[in-house]
């Protein structure tokens, strides 16, 4: 894209714009999917307990809740205690935003179609979740309540602690895969869904619901969300929040249960890859990044992308009927789950999925080629070729222009479609919040 | 000379490590608070880090393969694993300081004076 | 307007944000926003290292310092963070100290940095490096005579290693330091095409190129222009390679003396992390609580 618009404007200025596009993009993926997931857990909740949950605004489901929710908190006051540190109340949302923004970066949604293609991917996004949690100590402290410092520093000791079992059972998808690469663990799992790593071995299924428990503790969610307890705590961190800066905390909260639904999802859920592969078995393979102007290619990326976003929806609604059937745990039964059951588990299913994949690296139920050959036929996304923001860019681009400045290579360089596919990224990211809203 | 056109150097790096370090040093030597005295070793070892990694990187250097490749990158990783076991003990030594002295100021940490 | 490079860009961003929050660490005296710059600050840091072409020190420096360390640190400060200890000034004669000791040693460290040429960075790294201009030679060998012509690059003494076109074999090869501009010789046979030349050359860290309006037909005759051009290192920041190497295997640095695994080191640090862990456990266990003691 970057190259494209560079016919038009100073180099400089395309890639702003194209990164900014990227941006937008991502933060359109960020703001579409809260305003989905808030309306969906009212309705959830309602169903649960029975009652309708919104019905009126927008329509027959009340689909427009949300938007009606978000005027409403621009409305509000913004209020701001007084015994509270200034810079650090009004910074906290944007901490936990932006941390949970950065996620997205990461986060491939479907075959190659990545904002920044890291090679560890799968520990800049574990990293990048940890984070969140400053804004939530920071906001705790900074409210300068009671209620929010023991919000704030529960939060701190939970997150601290779910992190070590949470790593743990990224680690093991990472071992049998032998790569970093979210893109590359979602390509070793293409085919029919038994070659999704869940059903690797005994230690992959149980490591599914360990990060799953670990991944609603550290987004804070129910039975887990003791930073919030109303019960004992008012709202816990944000008691003394209102109007806007209350609600980015929230876009945050359904930001980051969306990376970690779709973290399980490539991690153990086969990613992209649908239950039964109709795509490869009618020759529509996804688009390889020699080759992305394929439309069929293109087809197949699409569809996978659709995959993706069904499978993180249903994770995410998963925690939401969690939060509303089970009731929330008490400080030390939190910390006894994670020591006591969730540590251990995840230590057994990290041994047992190291013997398996030493002893029998294709798993129980794998057709197909073992992921050893899969990682030769299929390498992981070559760097040059993916669409990527310009701070990791800069050395790739160039090494593309050298490439291209070649004669040899000069007709097929990387560098030429890689525009024409971030912009048709563009389009496909356009067309899920479409799809989602 | 357009300072945005030119690359960065190992030297470059160098010099946010040396910011790092010297802002480190000074805030060890001038906090009272223990914590703040802690952040200042924090900073020292980040510096050192900076360093590391950047000698460790191909990019950086007009001869690429004079560079310490994985060495940089393995130091950094050890210290980093360092910093955090020593920021555990450090902070537990602090926590025992203030509960059994009801202050944190280090400066009044003198009953082994003679 | 020269174009920006986006990776000097990024680095001064990122150098800029620690280096500043870095600053707002030593001066602040409220602990709280110390450690919120602290956090600030470390974050950058991991910037500068995914710029350093080093991603997995990079998120480790996110995950287990700022993500844990760093946490850790703000917990303590809140469990102390109470009436007079949140904001201890300084005297100003420790400041008047402290700064003359620290930009003295500050000026030292970066006047050592920028003294070594060689650290300074790539010289135009990804821009032809050199061209030349074929000439006739004695013999079949046309001689191209290589000038540094690369903004920056005009210096004697900067080194290339080229791939001899006939034996394939890497020569390294000096500008030589008197010549103005630095020029460098490398012989080819006439009649070399462009791809072949390319192909020859990477195998190094340059590309050379002949550009298509050369009077051979892509070939190279004598009077061309020929270029040299450096290619971007390979990226062998590869985390397997790491994992590799603290088990004790360098794969990557086959035949390099001085390259070792580091596999002692590993599981030295691992049993002085359980150390760790006991030991912070031991202090941290519930004890009778002192009486506080008076002013």
């Amino acid at each position: 894209m970057a190259e494209f618009l560079s016919r038009y404007l100073w180099e400089w200025a395309a890639y702003v714009v194209a990164a900014l596009v990227h941006v937008i993009l991502l933060l359109h993926v960020l703001a579409a999917g809260a305003l989905v997931f808030i309306w969906l857990e009212r309705k959830v909740s309602g169903r649960i307990q029975d009652r309708l949950g919104p019905t009126r605004v927008g329509g027959k489901f009340g689909w427009l809740q949300t938007l009606a929710d978000a005027i409403k908190l621009i409305a509000k006051e913004d209020t701001r205690p007084k015994g509270a540190d200034p810079l650090l109340f009004r910074l906290a949302p944007y901490i936990s935003l932006c941390s949970a923004l950065a996620a997205y970066m990461a986060l491939p949604f479907s075959s190659g179609w990545v904002a920044l293609g890291l090679s560890i991917s799968v520990f800049f996004i574990v990293a990048v979740l940890g984070l969140e949690v400053f804004g939530v100590i920071l906001a705790g402290y900074a409210s300068g309540s009671k209620w929010s410092l023991f919000g704030g520093m529960r939060e701190a000791a939970q997150v601290v602690s779910y992190e070590v079992p949470l790593g743990l059972c990224v680690v093991i998808p990472v071992l049998v895969c032998g790569t970093m690469d979210l893109s590359a663990i979602a390509d070793m799992q293409r085919g029919p869904f038994t070659n999704w790593l869940i059903f690797h071995d005994p230690g992959t299924f149980i490591a599914f619901f360990v990060f799953f428990t670990c991944a609603t503790a550290s987004v804070n969610r129910s039975p887990f969300d003791l930073a919030e307890a109303e019960s004992e705590l008012v709202a816990g961190f944000h008691t003394e929040y209102s109007g806007l800066r209350w609600s980015i905390f929230f876009m945050a909260e359904y930001g980051s249960m969306f990376t970690v639904s779709g973290l399980a999802t490539i991690l153990f859920l086969g990613g992209w890859n649908g239950p039964i592969p109709i795509f490869d078995m009618i020759g529509w393979s996804y688009a390889s990044p020699a080759d992305p102007m394929n439309l069929y290619g293109w087809l197949a990326n699409m569809a996978g992308l659709l995959n993706f976003v069904i499978k993180c929806v249903v994770g995410v609604t998963l925690m939401m009927w969690v939060r509303w059937t089970l009731p929330r745990l008490r400080i030390d039964q939190v910390m006894k789950t994670c020591l006591k059951y969730c540590m251990p588990l995840a230590c057994v299913a990290f041994v047992t999925a190291a013997a398996w994949s030493y002893a029998l690296p294709t798993g129980l139920t794998r057709t197909g080629p073992t992921f050893g050959h899969v990682r030769e036929l299929q390498p992981a996304v070559t760097p040059a070729s993916r669409t990527a923001t310009p701070a990791s860019e800069a050395p790739r681009a160039a090494h593309a222009t050298v490439r291209a400045n070649t004669p040899a290579e000069s007709t097929a360089s990387p560098a030429a479609p890689a525009g024409d596919r971030s912009s048709r990224e563009a389009a496909a990211g356009e067309r899920r919040d479409r799809g989602s809203n | 000379m357009n300072i945005l056109a030119q690359p960065v150097g190992v030297s470059h790096f160098m010099a946010v490590g040396a910011v790092l370090f010297v802002c480190g040093a000074v805030c060890m030597a001038t906090k009272r608070n223990a914590l703040g005295v802690l952040m200042g070793i924090e900073l020292v070892l980040n510096g050192a880090n900076v360093n590391f990694v950047a000698f460790g990187s191909r990019y950086l250097r007009d001869l690429p393969e004079r560079a310490l490749d994985l060495d940089g990158q393995l130091i950094a990783l050890f210290v980093i694993v360092l910093a955090a076991a020593e920021a555990a003990v450090a902070l537990a030594i602090a926590l025992n300081y203030y509960n059994n002295h009801a202050t944190i100021d280090v400066d009044r940490a003198d009953e082994l004076k003679g | 307007m020269e174009a920006i490079n986006w990776h000097t860009f990024f680095f001064y961003l990122f150098a800029a944000a620690t280096c500043a929050f870095a600053v707002a660490v030593v001066l602040s005296s409220n602990i709280v926003r110390m450690a919120f710059y602290l956090v600030v600050s470390l974050g950058a840091t991991s910037g500068l290292f995914f710029l350093a072409n080093a991603p997995f020190v990079g998120a480790m420096q996110l995950l287990i310092y700022v993500g844990g360390t760093l946490v850790l640190l703000v917990f303590g400060v809140m469990l102390t963070a109470q009436g007079p200890f949140i904001s201890m000034k300084t005297r100003a004669g420790e400041w008047v100290l402290a700064a003359i000791v620290g930009g003295g040693l500050l000026s030292l460290l970066v006047q050592a940095a920028f003294s070594v040429e060689e650290w300074r960075g790539q010289r135009s790294p990804f821009l032809a490096y050199a061209s030349g201009t074929t000439r006739a030679a004695a013999g079949p060998e046309a001689e191209v005579t290589f000038r540094a012509t690369a903004p920056g690059n005009e210096r004697a003494g900067a080194r290339v290693v080229l791939v001899e076109a006939e034996s394939a074999s890497p020569v390294m090869a000096d500008f030589q330091q008197a010549a103005d501009p630095p020029t460098l010789t490398v012989q080819f046979r006439p009649g070399t095409t462009a791809k072949e030349l390319a192909e020859k050359f990477s195998h190094n860290q340059f590309a050379a190129q002949v550009p298509d309006g050369s009077r051979g037909g892509g070939k190279l005759t004598n009077g061309d222009e020929a270029r040299l051009a450096m290619r971007s290192p390979r990226a062998e920041s590869d985390a397997g390679l790491l994992g590799l190497a603290l088990l004790g295997a360098r794969p990557e640095s086959e035949g390099q003396s001085g390259k070792s695994g580091y596999l002692l080191p590993f599981e030295i640090i691992s049993v002085h992390l359980l150390v760790v862990l006991v030991g912070a456990a031991y202090l941290a266990r519930p004890k009778r609580r002192a009486r506080v003691e008076g002013d």
